[in-house]
């Protein structure tokens, strides 16, 4: 869609910004939550690894640092392609609220036209805010549940690098997979 | 013959054991609750100090000597006293202390000084002693051990922001139109 969108000069601003809010692409206020969220979801296990595993922070903090980026790159990715997914099942699911909330709003002051486009382009945002928390939501829930699951009950009498490193693999993976395969 | 050495031992004992000694005579035990003794973690020793004899023990005297190094004592004196001990009475003495070191440490006798009786010198006495204790290092008294609960406590806090909010914030979108849809 965001190829076609490059290509094709024909549109107007006003429908190039529309195709933009049901791009798959996430906007850069977007990105920036999922990248918050992504860097201190996974930050918290490390809080587990000092206190409950002794993990040697001072010794062995580069393994913390890597684990950090590279599992804040894998669960923004999965943050992503779990929102693009939810975005198009939310925005079915808001079509007849939201137009009759922009109804409501504008009514017939304007044309049949703009008001379509102003519903679509709302149920647009509706979707992109609604799938966007859902998204950290789901992902947090199942990365947080992975972790705890193989750190603390699987993984409990493994030596604390050992540990922290196949809890946030499994973890962090698993929540990278499932995403791409929804 | 063997039967009749068996209750020549049993008789004498009992024979013993009647005639108590006329003087103070004290017994002093040295106990611990404490199940995993480990580095940095408090500890409690308990002396019990049982006067059998008939008569009371005069200026008794503790002194423990076995935390003086590697050691710190939390609460409690390893040295300490009594101008009296009544007899057929005891007197229970506590020492919190915490090992400053891992590794396996003799935990032996605490000495009690006294007098049997006003006319009589100084005796001195021995508790029982603990024997050879492995102090496990903090790290791993921490990780098999102990039990968290503030840790958790902790962590769940610090947990809201990844859940709570992203929670809060889709649902308020939720509702709000899944609500006018009824409407």
């Amino acid at each position: 869609m965001a190829r076609g969108q490059k290509k094709n000069t024909g549109f107007s601003e006003k429908e190039l910004e529309l195709l933009r809010n049901f791009s798959p692409n996430t906007s850069s206020k977007g990105m920036a939550v999922f990248w918050i969220h992504a860097l201190y979801v996974v930050i918290v296990p490390i809080w587990i690894q000092a206190r409950v595993h002794q993990y040697p922070v001072g010794e062995q903090m580069i393994y913390l640092v890597l684990g950090t980026l590279l599992q804040a790159f894998a669960l923004q990715f999965a943050y992503k392609n779990v929102k693009n997914v939810q975005k198009e099942k939310i925005a079915l699911q808001r079509t007849e609220a939201v137009s009759a909330e922009v109804t409501a709003q504008v009514g017939t002051k304007v044309a049949r036209q703009e008001l379509e486009d102003r519903i679509l382009w709302r149920k647009g945002e509706v979707a992109e805010n609604e799938s966007i928390h859902f998204s950290i939501l789901y992902n947090n829930c199942i990365y947080l549940g992975l972790y705890l699951l193989f750190s603390v009950i699987f993984f409990k009498n493994w030596a604390p690098l050992t540990n922290y490193t196949f809890s946030i693999i499994v973890a962090a993976g698993a929540v990278a997979g499932i995403s791409r395969t929804k | 013959m063997k039967l009749f050495g068996i209750f020549a031992l049993i008789g004498s004992a009992l024979a013993e054991e009647q005639a108590a000694p006329t003087e103070a005579r004290l017994l002093v035990s040295k106990k611990t609750e404490t199940k995993i003794l480990a580095e940095n973690v408090d500890m409690t020793f308990t002396y019990k100090i049982y006067n059998i004899g008939q008569s009371a023990a005069l200026d008794v005297e503790f002194n423990e000597e076995n935390f003086a190094k590697d050691w710190a004592v939390v609460s409690g004196d390893v040295k300490t006293s009594w101008s009296k001990i009544e007899p057929d009475s005891s007197v229970v003495h506590e020492i919190v202390v915490k090992p400053l070191k891992a590794g396996a440490q003799n935990i032996t006798s605490a000495v009690l000084n006294y007098r049997p009786s006003e006319s009589e010198e100084t005796v001195r006495s021995f508790s029982s002693d603990y024997g050879v204790a492995n102090i496990i290092p903090e790290t791993e008294y921490l990780r098999n051990h102990a039990s968290h609960g503030v840790d958790w406590l902790i962590f769940f806090i610090l947990t809201i922001p990844s859940l709570l909010f992203p929670y809060m914030l889709y649902n308020k979108s939720k509702s709000r139109y899944t609500k006018s849809k009824k409407n």
